[in-house]
């Protein structure tokens, strides 16, 4: 018999189990997909050298691992980083749900 | 039923079925369109004759059959995967879906599922998330992923078999 209480734990697995993802995405080493070492130019290389420090040509976007869910819910982290291995503004990103004629 | 308009469009269908991007009555429905085009074959027929809910397994097939009877090769994940990312780089280019959705959707359906095509797909990836994180340089971003999708489109068709 499904309770209350023991909707509830499920609820807290589901969300601990995504933290979890969520922290081990941010430790990954990552994959360079904007910037230096990469067929993408970092726009925002000027701008993140100002704030953070270093040399513009250093920076670079990389992309963690996909973590997907027994639920079907997916998210990756993206972030920023310098040559010094420094991360820098680190997001969460989720599919798209627009519909291009088909789901 | 050998023009490549409708070559094409099985091609598509079969992808995106093959990929579960759209259910097995919306095949249904449109392999019967086909045939009220007068486009029909017995392979259309077969599978605009399946009733409501129509079987996965029998559908898929049926699709399939359809493609190798057209000289098509079977398809598969990888081959999937490459046709869906034209079919949207198409609609980035005729304009008929906005390119950060089209980006991003080829991140998410094609990219991330099919690792063995994540190297070639890596620059929509790029582009998407930076049109995300960047919105200073939307318009640029928009039209760098309009061009990556026109080189996606010079590629053949048979770029990755």
């Amino acid at each position: 018999m499904i309770t209350e209480g023991t909707a509830s734990n499920v609820v807290d697995a589901v969300k601990l189990g995504r933290q979890l993802a969520s922290e081990a995405q941010m430790s990954e080493e990552g994959t360079a997909i904007v910037g230096a070492g990469t067929d993408t130019d970092l726009r925002q290389a000027e701008r993140l050298a100002q704030q953070y420090g270093g040399s513009s040509i250093d920076y670079m976007k990389m992309t963690s691992s996909s973590y997907q869910g027994s639920d079907g819910f997916q998210f990756e982290t993206h972030w920023y980083q310098n040559g010094d291995g420094g991360i820098f503004e680190p997001k969460t990103k989720f599919p798209d749900n627009s519909n291009v004629g088909y789901k | 039923m050998t023009d490549e308009v409708s070559v094409s469009s099985i091609r598509d269908v079969a992808a995106l079925r093959y990929l579960d991007r759209i259910d097995t009555d919306a095949v249904v429905r449109w392999a019967t369109e086909q045939l009220m085009g007068s486009s029909g074959s017995e392979g259309l027929l077969a599978i605009a004759c399946e009733s409501s809910p129509a079987d996965s397994e029998t559908v898929s097939r049926l699709l399939n059959e359809l493609l190798v009877s057209m000289g098509e090769p079977s398809m598969d994940e990888r081959r999937a995967g490459w046709i869906v990312a034209r079919f949207l780089a198409k609609r980035i280019v005729d304009g008929s879906i906005e390119p950060s959705i089209g980006a991003r959707k080829i991140w998410w359906d094609v990219a991330n599922r099919i690792p063995d095509l994540e190297p070639r797909m890596r620059t929509f990836v790029a582009l998407a998330s930076e049109w995300e994180d960047d919105p200073v340089h939307r318009d640029e971003y928009e039209r760098d992923i309009v061009e990556a999708a026109r080189k996606l489109l010079a590629e053949p068709i048979s770029a990755i078999s």
